[in-house]
């Protein structure tokens, strides 16, 4: 066992962050959340998605990024090079794909007016061109935005002149995770989840591990690592400038169902993906604002879940889970991974309820601020670097 | 009975052949349309055998098995999905959590 069951030791080694109370306000106020769309999610890189989701030449995926009122298209060109651009056609502004995912293959075109483009982004055809005047269709590709990607996520930033590259902004997080095998990892599953809650809601109540023996006694509220009397403490956080970590151990000796006897038993395959960046068993990443990555480890085997909370409304978002691992070379590994994942959404699906009462709580506006731990030191942080950005309550 | 679905070392198995379903979201909804009496029934008669099962299983390569093993994964992957019912809620009851099909698979 790493983990020192000492109380109070993230505060000491952040003293910078104070210990007060919390504002409720920036999950109820409509006002905070306008702000929002500018100060936060047209001025920070955001993560649309994966290479690996367009893996080959005109391979595209979409993406409403609702809240900076965008919409985004990712193709993989001819020549295997990714792309991003806003899904709007030079001609009218019309919105150029509805499909969230596909393959182009060679050009895409608008339904409008069939303008047609290059998977490059180059306009190849007007029809009825001889009609117009001066038209340079070398000057009317596609509208690329800023990207970036880092480790196969692909990042953009809405923002004419971003302040930092994508690598300055990942700061903390991009030194910890550099060269981590993501790339070895299938994903097995993708799940939205429309919950009725504010998105910073569901973000702070998946970014602490206090709930877990109560909310979630019946499922995993044995397994991360515990003092004496029960209340579960970290083996390490990490608070960067925007980003954060906490790492935790699963106890030694979790209590296994019959199933999970079983699973035990069987061959899991050899020369299994290994993270060598793990900091601990479960490492879990935010990436500010709404990325969340965590990395586990697992008896045979490593593996990855992503979220990205995706706000629509001041109190509606959608909840995008990712889960991945390796490809299965044997059954028994194939059934350990099910379980896995089983049990992840399951435990998610009793978060999601969570995640609606405390909205409904906040909304009622009867608490003003909420109060937190040490253990739940990472929240504090995260509020403090969305003021850094929102500067609400200090000119408010 | 009909014609077989499952290998002969599995008959006793071929009752449950509901539970032999490809997508996650339709192994969810099964177990979301059947009683807990239905599915502590189906548990019952495939946890003893899921030795075996993997046992046999592991003669054919993960991705190219015959369709009756490939039927019998399947149903095995349905265990998987009501273990957590059976063996840690044990009772519908005291489950606090949004409809399971309220997460949308894609």
């Amino acid at each position: 066992m790493k983990t020192i069951m000492r109380e109070k030791q993230w505060t000491e080694k952040y003293p910078e962050l104070d210990t007060g109370p919390v504002p409720n306000e920036s999950c109820v106020s409509p006002e905070y959340f306008e702000l929002e769309r500018e100060r936060v999610f047209r001025r920070t890189w955001i993560n649309m998605g994966r290479v690996d989701d367009i893996p080959n030449p005109g391979d595209f995926f979409m993406r409403d990024f609702t809240v900076a009122k965008a919409s985004l298209l990712f193709i993989r060109g001819n020549d295997g090079v990714v792309r991003g651009f806003h899904n709007v056609c030079s001609h009218r502004g019309n919105k150029l794909v509805t499909k969230e995912k596909g393959s182009c293959p060679g050009a895409v075109y608008c339904s409008f007016h069939a303008w047609l483009y290059s998977d490059e982004g180059d306009l190849l055809r007007v029809p009825d061109e001889e009609n117009f005047f001066d038209l340079d269709k070398s000057r009317l590709g596609l509208t690329p935005v800023n990207m970036d990607i880092w480790e196969g996520f692909i990042f953009i930033n809405l923002d004419p002149n971003p302040k930092e590259t994508l690598r300055e902004y990942l700061k903390g997080v991009a030194e910890q995770l550099d060269g981590c095998p993501f790339g070895e990892l299938s994903l097995m599953q993708t799940y939205k989840v429309d919950e009725r809650a504010n998105w910073k809601v569901g973000l702070d109540a998946q970014n602490e591990i206090y709930h877990l023996p109560f909310q979630h006694s019946r499922l995993i509220g044995k397994t991360f690592m515990m003092n004496e009397k029960n209340h579960c403490r970290f083996q390490e956080v990490n608070l960067w400038r925007r980003h954060s970590v906490w790492a935790s151990e699963f106890v030694e000796d979790p209590p296994l169902t019959p199933l999970e006897r079983k699973l035990g038993g069987f061959n899991m395959g050899r020369d299994n993906v290994r993270i060598p960046q793990l900091i601990s068993e479960f490492d879990f990443y935010v990436l500010f604002p709404n990325m969340v990555i965590i990395l586990f480890r697992g008896p045979s085997e490593d593996g990855c879940i992503t979220y990205n909370f995706w706000p629509i409304g001041v109190d509606r978002t959608v909840w995008e889970i990712r889960n991945y691992s390796p490809s299965a070379q044997t059954i028994g590994q194939r059934l350990m991974q099910e379980n896995f994942k089983c049990l992840i959404r399951d435990v998610l699906q009793e978060d999601a309820v969570a995640h609606e009462l405390l909205q409904n709580g906040l909304t009622s506006r009867v608490r003003q601020e909420s109060i937190y731990q040490d253990d739940e030191i990472q929240i504090r942080h995260f509020h403090k670097v969305l003021e850094d950005h929102m500067g609400y309550y200090n000119n408010a | 009975m009909g014609e077989a679905q499952l290998p002969a070392e599995f008959e006793a198995l071929e009752p449950f052949i509901g539970w032999s379903l490809e997508r996650e979201r339709a192994r969810t909804e099964k177990r979301e349309a059947s009683s807990f009496e239905e599915v502590q029934e189906f548990y019952d008669a495939i946890f003893p055998s899921l030795e075996e099962i993997v046992d046999y299983l592991d003669g054919f390569p993960i991705d190219d098995m015959p369709v009756p093993a490939e039927r019998l994964f399947h149903m095995t992957l349905s265990l998987i999905e009501v273990s957590n019912l059976v063996e840690r809620y044990k009772s519908r009851d005291v489950i606090v959590a949004v409809s399971p099909l309220k997460f949308q698979s894609t």
